[in-house]
């Protein structure tokens, strides 16, 4: 009975969850807001931009509660993340201690030429995929090339509200 | 052959017609332990399996691999000592074993609702050589001591299996899974002695045996989940030869009892029986970090003949203990405590052909460097135990002066890795 | 009493690996094999991003293989500038999205891994204002953020460094590695096209689709009204969408859980007509 029982403890030690510990967490998104109860309704205590650092968060469900000005506040989960902002484009990336920084550059500037690249077909022959599948990089250029600078995304979002 | 010469020394099988030697796998059915992740678990892996060393263990496991297509490789370097104490007059005999190969390659692939995949293994590789040099030792003549009895042994064996895969998740709970290997044993024997008597007579017996069997090897499993975080396999698998030969040359020079010399040459197409072998395991995945596993195997009986000679060999029961723990995402250690017990009969004294009966037992620990899709894993095995042999003496009216006492040790280290797309 | 020689070591294991087990039905059949070298889903490096752009590019660029862009630059300069409100609010920072409003008589909106998103022309037709477009988006958005094909596929990045070379050396790793790339995009069409997500994936979806809506300051009632709309006007579901009340219901929920108000925010219902009047 002693040993089953030894047994039983042993199990349960094996078992036993680690404590969910405080996390830190980074702002992802652009702006996040910072509110008073863990509701979209409750006051905005404040806004917090893209990098911020919260040292001791602790997640519960969809939130995030931080310490902000000595108070509690709520940071959605969905704008935030326990790594710090990553960076690829090519003008932001800051240099790494293991040359990955030089290989980002070089892999920004080059992405079409990889993506031609693959299987070492030529740019045309890439429409006449394998498996019959048609494919158009020609049209995902077109895609792409439409962008948004951030001073128009401001003069979007400043004419919106109608 | 055997009635016109007189037996110098009271070795067993020295001058018998064509025996099977004491062949280093013969005996035992945990050789060289397969597998990168399994290895390092000493074998406890029936009920993991979860990746490319599965194949091997429980097909049904592959089942549950993830990533894309996955291949894992080993390469082993393989050491076995075997020392029998007090053989001929307070002298020894030793015999090591060293093999380095690379002894575990697989990959395995989704299809549909299946995954397949090929896998590669060498269970049993033996190099094992004898080179000893006794002087001053009794003979069976009156009078007459022999001056030097040298000997040369090279014995090596080595099995390969290589075949297909396939694994079918019935449902969240259960899967099942075969493996057909092709079977494929080569085992190669030189015994050379030569014995000088103090007259200066001499006896000089050479024999060589050489085996080579094809075969094919399925393994059949399940795999079973009947709690979150447990899983219960279970395998079947059996050797089955489909054309072996055997070839078997001994010589003999001497000039006690006058002058002859014989050449005698023969064939086999008499077949290996091996057992069938049944495995249950059970694996309890504590958490991401931990993964406990514990195996246990039957061996079922053997007896078959080769060249006039009958072969017993009892059922065996082992167990593995393996243990896998994650220190980080990047650094994981695996142990495990297994036995290799021998499938010999008690040792009598009354034997007609050399026989040894040793019970190993072992452990095994290796460390893993993950990272964000390979793996390479460094370790090693080590097992030994005692037991009992019967190599020389034919005292039939005191048998128990013909056993000896045996003690053997082997160690492998590995090297292996793997790879996830 | 028994003795330490005859105390089965074994069968006592192998109780006390039973002992524990839940009662419960087991989970999903691989979650809990997964080891903590390979469950790291939340944290990816960049070589992973990387890999999962270059998979979305192919996986793109086979969706207008199939399905034409529709020709018109105000429309899709348009759109571009919804969406990119509401990715504002994602925490994938890292990613440049790309929408686009393809050709189609169905229905319908796709996202590949990397951030390129799609809306059927039909789809568009069928929404009343910038609100329901933005939930739309939000909801493929989710799908990008949640990484909810990467992870399905495990697609990981290669990693150059002098452990992997070595491990290349003793595995022999080579041009497999394109093959099982091919293999990966193909899964992927059947994802997005055909099979569709898992039902909690579509969920997660839709929850986090609700909540960016509103954190971008968009009238959260939007995704619900088309919804609606869409569930009288399509015949039947398809894929392993939920039924659409399913949907109405869960959002409702999670408006209610999360404190999202309906009836504020911003609805642009005259800007979104001027925008798509190609379309009408």
């Amino acid at each position: 009975m002693k040993r089953t029982g030894l047994i039983v403890l042993a199990a349960g030690c094996i078992l036993a969850a680690p404590a969910l510990a405080q996390e830190t967490y980074y702002v992802q998104s652009a702006t996040t807001l910072l509110l008073a109860k863990p509701a979209m309704n409750a006051t905005v205590l404040g806004r917090a931009e893209r990098g911020t650092v919260f040292r001791e968060g602790a997640r519960q469900g969809n939130w995030i509660k931080v310490q902000y000005n000595g108070q509690d506040a709520w940071v959605s989960a969905l704008t935030t993340t326990t790594s710090p902002p990553r960076l690829l484009t090519a003008s932001d990336a800051p240099p790494t201690p293991d040359g990955e920084h030089t290989r980002l550059r070089s892999r920004a500037s080059a992405q079409p030429a990889i993506v031609a690249g693959v299987k070492g077909f030529v740019y045309e022959d890439r429409n006449r995929a394998s498996s019959g599948e048609r494919v158009d990089f020609n049209a995902l250029e077109k895609m792409e090339a439409v962008t948004v600078t951030p001073e128009e995304l401001q003069a979007f979002i400043a004419q919106g509200g109608q | 052959m055997k009635s016109r010469v007189i037996l110098l020394l009271a070795f067993l099988a020295t001058l018998a017609a064509t025996p099977r030697p004491a062949a280093a796998d013969e005996y035992h059915y945990v050789n060289i332990l397969v597998g990168d992740r399994a290895s390092g678990m000493a074998g406890a892996y029936t009920a993991v399996s979860d990746d490319p060393s599965g194949m091997f263990y429980n097909p049904a496991g592959i089942a549950y691999a993830s990533g894309r297509n996955i291949s894992a490789s080993v390469n082993a370097y393989h050491v076995t000592n075997k020392t029998y104490e007090k053989v001929i007059a307070g002298n020894g005999w030793k015999r090591t074993s060293s093999s380095l190969l690379p002894n575990y390659f697989g990959v395995i692939q989704p299809l549909g609702k299946f995954k397949v995949g090929v896998s590669y293994a060498v269970p049993e590789s033996s190099l094992e050589n004898q080179d000893q040099i006794f002087y001053d030792l009794p003979s069976t003549l009156p009078g007459i001591t022999v001056d030097k009895y040298a000997i040369n042994y090279n014995n090596s064996d080595t099995n390969n299996l290589f075949g297909p895969s396939v694994a079918l998740e019935v449902n969240d709970q259960l899967a099942v899974g075969a493996t057909l290997y092709v079977h494929k044993r080569n085992s190669h024997l030189i015994f050379n002695q030569y014995v000088l008597l103090s007259d200066a007579r001499y006896q000089w017996p050479s024999q060589y045996l050489e085996t080579d069997e094809w075969g094919i090897r399925p393994i059949v499993g399940v795999m079973w989940s009947p709690a979150e975080r447990l899983s219960v396999g279970l395998t079947a698998a059996k050797t089955v030869v489909l054309t072996s030969k055997t070839l078997s040359q001994n010589t003999i020079s001497t000039d006690v009892g006058g002058a002859y010399n014989d050449f005698v040459r023969k064939e086999s197409d008499a077949r290996r029986e091996y057992p069938y072998q049944f495995k249950a395991g059970a694996a309890y995945f504590a958490t991401p970090k931990l993964l406990l596993s514990a195996d246990v195997s039957y061996f079922t009986p053997e007896d078959y003949t080769l060249f006039g000679v009958n072969y017993e060999k009892d059922p065996v029961i082992n167990g593995a203990l393996g243990v896998e723990y994650y220190f980080s995402p990047a650094w994981a250690v695996r142990a495990g405590l297994f036995s290799d017990r021998s499938n010999s009969p008690a040792i009598t004294g009354r034997e007609d052909r050399m026989v040894e009966q040793i019970d190993l037992y072992g452990g095994s620990l290796t460390v893993s460097r993950f990272t964000r899709n390979t793996s390479i894993t460094a370790g090693g095995s080590f097992a030994y135990g005692d037991g009992q042999a019967h190599v020389y003496g034919g005292d039939q009216a005191n048998p128990e002066n013909n056993i000896q006492d045996v003690s053997a040790s082997s160690w492998t280290l590995f090297l292996s890795s793997s790879y996830t797309y | 009493m028994m003795t330490p020689r005859s105390f089965p070591l074994l069968p006592a294991l192998l109780l006390s690996l039973c002992l524990p087990a839940a009662v419960c039905a087991a989970d999903t059949s691989a979650a809990w094999r997964t080891r903590v070298s390979a469950l790291d889903t939340e944290n990816y490096n960049n070589a992973d991003i990387l890999e999962e752009v270059r998979f979305g590019k192919e996986i793109a660029a086979r969706i207008l293989g199939r399905y034409k862009l529709v020709d018109d630059q105000k429309l899709q300069r348009y759109v571009n500038r919804v969406g990119a409100v509401v990715a504002q609010q994602t925490c994938r920072s890292e990613l440049t999205f790309h929408f686009a409003v393809i050709e189609s008589s169905e229905i319908n909106a796709y996202s590949t891994p990397g951030g390129y998103i799609f809306v059927t022309s039909a789809a568009v037709k069928l929404m009343r204002d910038e609100a329901e477009l933005a939930g739309v988006l939000a909801h493929e958005l989710a799908h990008v953020c949640e990484r909810h094909i990467v992870t399905e596929l495990n697609l990981r990045g290669r990693d150059e460094s002098g452990v992997s070379s070595l491990v290349a050396l003793i595995g022999g790793a080579s041009d497999s590695a394109k093959v099982a790339f091919n293999q990966s995009v193909e899964k992927a069409i059947d994802l997005v096209l055909r099979d569709g997500y898992k039902r909690e994936d579509e969920m997660r979806a839709d929850e986090d689709a609700l909540l960016y809506v509103a954190m971008s300051g968009y009238d959260p009632a939007g995704l619900d009204s088309y919804l609606l709309r869409v569930s009288t006007t399509k015949a039947e579901v398809g894929k392993t969408y939920p039924r659409y009340d399913t949907r109405r219901q869960l959002l409702q929920k999670v408006a209610a859980d999360h404190g999202v108000v309906s009836g504020s925010g911003r609805r642009d219902a005259a800007r979104f007509s001027g925008a798509t009047q190609v379309l009408q």
